[in-house]
């Protein structure tokens, strides 16, 4: 049946069938039951009681459907409110019917109230039997459609979620890999072609370790130092391809220091800050220099310029300096911090994060 | 007749590369090339070229700073590796606007509409 009662129409016409057929079968109960005295009484009472049971009960069946299913949507009480509605239409369908049998010559004015009494009898049970499985029905149908609209919403906001994680996967790579580092990266491989192979095949492995390290900053909140070292010798590397002699830098991380876990990206954006705004911008460039040291809980990260330094509380919102205290406090809380100070003409930026 | 240019890039990889491009086109002489901005207003000003290839962002002088301290316009060529100043880069006596890693047809039909 599920191909017939998969759209409005085909319920219609099962619903039909379904009462006509049912009314029939009663009926013949009751007969065999010898409720019937006579063939003549048998038949009449079917007539009255398909006649009434294809003008009320259908019509009552599809209401208290409709009902049921907005009843179940509001979880009011689905049960007693249909049960109250049989016993208002079905006295009413039955009086209905046996005023239009009377109008139309099918009945005797004078017996109207006992073939009432009858039909009601009999229709009584049958708009119980009819309306408790509509009921059933429409009860389940109405909590399919919750769970399918349930579904959906889950559905889409899955969706939803995987989405933004795409979109800040993508953010997470333009806030680390600089359009303009992008590019002009891309520009001095192409100008090393032709004069230095070589140097042009090691920037692009240099570029590759630095785009492979961004795209993975959303999968791992912390990574070892020694990994984050490697990010900022392929920056520098890269760095002092375009900025030759002016670029210079070193690093000093004890042994026993590279292990620490750190947030990916996190020395490298402190070394792309000193590049970009303490040495390039001078006309004879500088120095960057990287140390680390510890203490019994924390682990101290210094990177120095000779740059003119800057002032830390002039930072705009979304700059790379910005982003980094803020994943800082999201990781250690008043664990980890970001300073800034000025020690023997070097800008100093120092990273304090717990020995983990 | 070979068009004059002048080169202003503060990466000197991207000058080579540029020199090298037009070079190549065989209607460019390089009268000149710079990675300091402050040296190339001072070379535009005192020989001002048929074109020049003006990079936009650079330390201390943007490309339309060096611009705005030149007596005289020249025209100009800007070349940059992004393209968030393409809308004021038309709002000055620019004929094309360059994006790095440059395209050799690219360059040729800049050179065209100079």
């Amino acid at each position: 049946m599920t191909f017939i009662v998969s759209s409005p129409r085909g319920r219609w016409i099962f619903s039909i069938l379904v009462t006509n057929l049912s009314v029939g079968l009663v009926l013949l109960i009751l007969a065999v039951a010898g409720q019937f005295p006579t063939a003549h009484v048998f038949f009449r009472t079917l007539a009255y009681t398909l006649i009434f049971a294809n003008l009320t009960g259908i019509l009552g069946m599809v209401v208290i459907g409709a009902i049921t299913e907005r009843l179940a949507r509001r979880q009011l009480p689905v049960v007693a409110v249909s049960i109250a509605g049989i016993a208002f239409i079905v006295p009413l369908g039955c009086l209905a019917a046996q005023a239009l049998l009377v109008l139309f010559g099918f009945a005797a004015r004078q017996n109207f109230w006992a073939q009432y009494l009858q039909t009601l009898k009999v229709a009584m049970p049958l708009a119980i039997v009819f309306g408790l499985g509509a009921l059933a029905y429409a009860s389940l149908r109405g909590r399919l459609e919750v769970a399918e609209l349930r579904l959906r919403q889950k559905e889409l906001a899955e969706e939803r979620t995987s989405k933004l994680a795409a979109e800040a996967r993508l953010r997470s790579l333009e806030s680390w890999i600089h359009p303009h580092f992008l590019f002009n990266t891309l520009n001095s491989i192409s100008a090393l072609i032709a004069s230095d192979p070589a140097r042009a095949e090691q920037i692009v492995g240099r570029l590759a370790t630095l785009l492979r390290a961004s795209l993975d900053s959303s999968n791992y909140s912390l990574i070892p130092l020694r990994q984050e070292l490697a990010m900022v010798e392929s920056y520098a590397d890269i760095e002092r391809v375009r900025f030759g002699d002016k670029l210079r830098g070193s690093v000093y991380v004890p042994a026993d220091l590279e292990e620490t876990m750190v947030p990916p990206l996190s020395v490298q954006s402190l070394v792309e800050n000193s590049v970009k705004h303490g040495i390039t911008p001078q006309p004879n460039g500088g120095e960057f220099k990287v140390t680390a040291r510890a203490n019994d809980n924390a682990v101290h990260i210094e990177v120095r310029d000779s740059g003119p330094g800057f002032d830390f509380a002039a930072i705009p919102g979304g700059h790379g300096l910005d982003k980094l205290v803020q994943r800082l406090d999201a990781l250690y809380g008043a664990k980890a911090s970001l300073s800034v100070s000025r020690h023997d003409g070097y800008s100093v930026v120092e990273m304090i994060v717990p020995r983990i | 007749m070979k068009l004059r240019a002048y080169l202003v890039d503060d990466e000197p990889l991207a000058l080579d590369r540029l020199r090298r491009l037009l070079d190549r086109t065989d209607r460019v002489e390089v009268i000149g090339a710079t990675t300091s901005p402050e040296d190339a207003v001072a070379a535009l000003t005192a020989d001002p070229p048929d074109v020049c290839f003006l990079d936009i962002q650079m330390p201390r002088l943007n490309g339309f700073e060096v611009l705005a301290r030149l007596p005289t316009q020249p025209i100009v060529v800007f070349t940059t590796a992004y393209d968030q100043y393409a809308l004021k880069a038309f709002g000055v006596n620019s004929v094309d606007y360059l994006l790095k890693p440059i395209d050799p047809e690219v360059l040729d039909r800049a050179l065209q509409k100079v």
